[in-house]
């Protein structure tokens, strides 16, 4: 177990070695490749979990990474613009700023912009402004500012009778109840009476995934989706977070 | 230079666009209005990043539209600007392969070099052009990818702190200069667009030589 401790901690160590080379801008050729390679080959007998063989397979892509930095750094050194960076620091370090200023300028072609309204952008304007849709106020004069009271809060939408809480929590038991303990067909669940039923339940399931009451679990190969409850609502702290699409048709929320 | 020139306005809308001789068959006029307004495009700023690309020209203009590109460029060549094409990868485009110029970028620049004292007219000191010129050389010498620390360490060594703090800031606002996710500086399209890396490299190495201060004109 020690042993296996101790080989993961290597491979961290490949791993973080790679990518430091990769992003920090260091010569990739100070990385002994094949030692690296050769390190990984005697530990891959070792392995035998995905999340070990995981971890190899990363390492081995940091290294091919390396690789392919050490050809695009050889391609460069080939090119006419190599020149050794030492070599630039060590002339800029000694030069003045009037001469590096000269030498900029030397090779320097600054762009040319007008920044100012002009009569395209002026027609484009007008276009914008004459198909604004037009705010009429006279609808508005005759009516003062009133209240208004729940009921026809309630009629425009703006309040539900039920508290949305509450909705959740019947929804959740429902759900605890017909997966009696395990997991249950996520079309099961949903599907209702009518469409507006199973939509709105859908809706209501992604909030219990969302708050942490269930989980989803995907099986793409089958195209199947479960739905797991919890006892009590928990997000792992460690947990992927991701979006799932589900688009929902008449026909089928209905049939399914 | 960038936001420096000024224009009245006065221009008559492209509806009523009289052509610049107004003698000359249809198709003259048709050209000299195409001129007109490829000119426009490409002078006005009209996105962040300066310039028009190929595929804007051609809705514009037509298929043809790299032969009025090529009068433009003869036209502002006059006043000591030229039109320069720019392929996404910020290399130098083949003017007759259609296919790159479509998603080329168009924009005009300076046809020669500035002078130290036509620099610093249009409003950059020595030092602000020397710290260009120390970031930009210690990128292009490290395969277009430096650390900012190294970058700002190495303009230390010249500069007050605060002001190499500065000049990395200003290469990034300016679009010389980006930044990515590990906090290195990498070249941006604006070092691409104005500056012969190749040629820069070499003035930075012979800066200070008796050649350097000749500074000739036409490159």
């Amino acid at each position: 177990m020690q042993d296996d401790q101790a080989s993961l901690e290597a491979i961290d160590r490949i791993i973080g070695l790679c990518r430091q080379t990769e992003s920090g801008g260091s010569d990739p050729f100070a990385v002994d490749v094949i030692a690296l390679l050769e390190k990984l080959r005697l530990m891959l007998s070792e392995w035998k979990t995905v999340p070990q063989l995981a971890r190899d397979a990363e390492a081995i892509y940091r290294i091919a990474m390396l690789i392919k930095l050490q050809e695009e750094v050889v391609k460069h050194r080939s090119s006419l613009l190599y020149t050794d960076p030492l070599l630039v620091e060590l002339k800029v370090l000694a030069s003045d700023p009037g001469d590096l200023a000269r030498a900029f300028l030397r090779a320097w072609r600054p762009v040319a912009t007008l920044q100012q309204l002009n009569f395209e952008q002026l027609r484009l304007a007008y276009d914008y402004w004459t198909n604004l849709r037009r705010l009429r106020l006279d609808e508005y004069e005759s009516r003062m500012p009133s209240s208004l009271d729940l009921e026809q809060l309630k009629s425009m939408g703006v309040l539900v009778d039920e508290v949305q809480s509450k909705v959740l929590e019947e929804m959740h038991g429902e759900l605890l109840r017909r997966s009696s303990g395990g997991r249950i067909n996520y079309w099961e669940f949903v599907t209702d009476r009518d469409f507006a039923a199973t939509v709105k339940k859908a809706v209501l399931v992604s909030f219990l995934v969302t708050l942490g009451y269930a989980e989803l679990e995907i099986e793409p190969l089958e195209n199947r989706i479960w739905l797991k409850p919890k006892d009590v609502a928990e997000i792992p702290k460690v947990a992927e977070k991701k979006s799932l699409v589900v688009s929902l048709k008449p026909k089928e929320a209905q049939g399914a | 230079m960038t936001g420096g020139a000024t224009m009245n306005g006065d221009e008559a809308p492209r509806e009523q666009e009289a052509p610049v001789s107004s003698h000359g068959s249809p198709k003259e006029v048709e050209l000299t209005s195409k001129v007109r307004r490829a000119a426009q495009m490409l002078l006005y700023q009209r996105h962040r990043v300066p310039g028009v690309k190929g595929y804007e020209l051609r809705r514009s203009l037509g298929r043809g539209y790299m032969r009025v590109v090529k009068i433009v460029r003869t036209e502002l060549e006059n006043i000591g600007l030229t039109v320069k094409v720019m392929s996404e990868d910020g290399s130098e485009v083949d003017e007759g392969d259609e296919e790159k110029l479509s998603t080329s970028r168009f924009f005009v620049v300076l046809k020669d070099s500035l002078s130290l004292y036509e620099a610093s007219t249009a409003g950059w000191s020595i030092d602000d052009l020397a710290g260009m010129a120390v970031t930009l050389a210690t990128i292009v010498s490290r395969r277009g990818k430096a650390p900012r620390r190294e970058v700002e360490r190495i303009l230390r060594e010249k500069f007050p702190n605060w002001k190499a703090e500065l000049f990395v800031e200003r290469c990034v606002r300016r679009g010389y200069v980006a930044v990515d996710e590990d906090n290195n500086l990498v070249l941006d399209w604006r070092s691409r667009g104005e500056l012969d890396l190749q040629k820069f490299l070499q003035y930075v190495l012979g800066a200070g030589g008796p050649e350097a201060s000749a500074q000739p004109r036409n490159e």
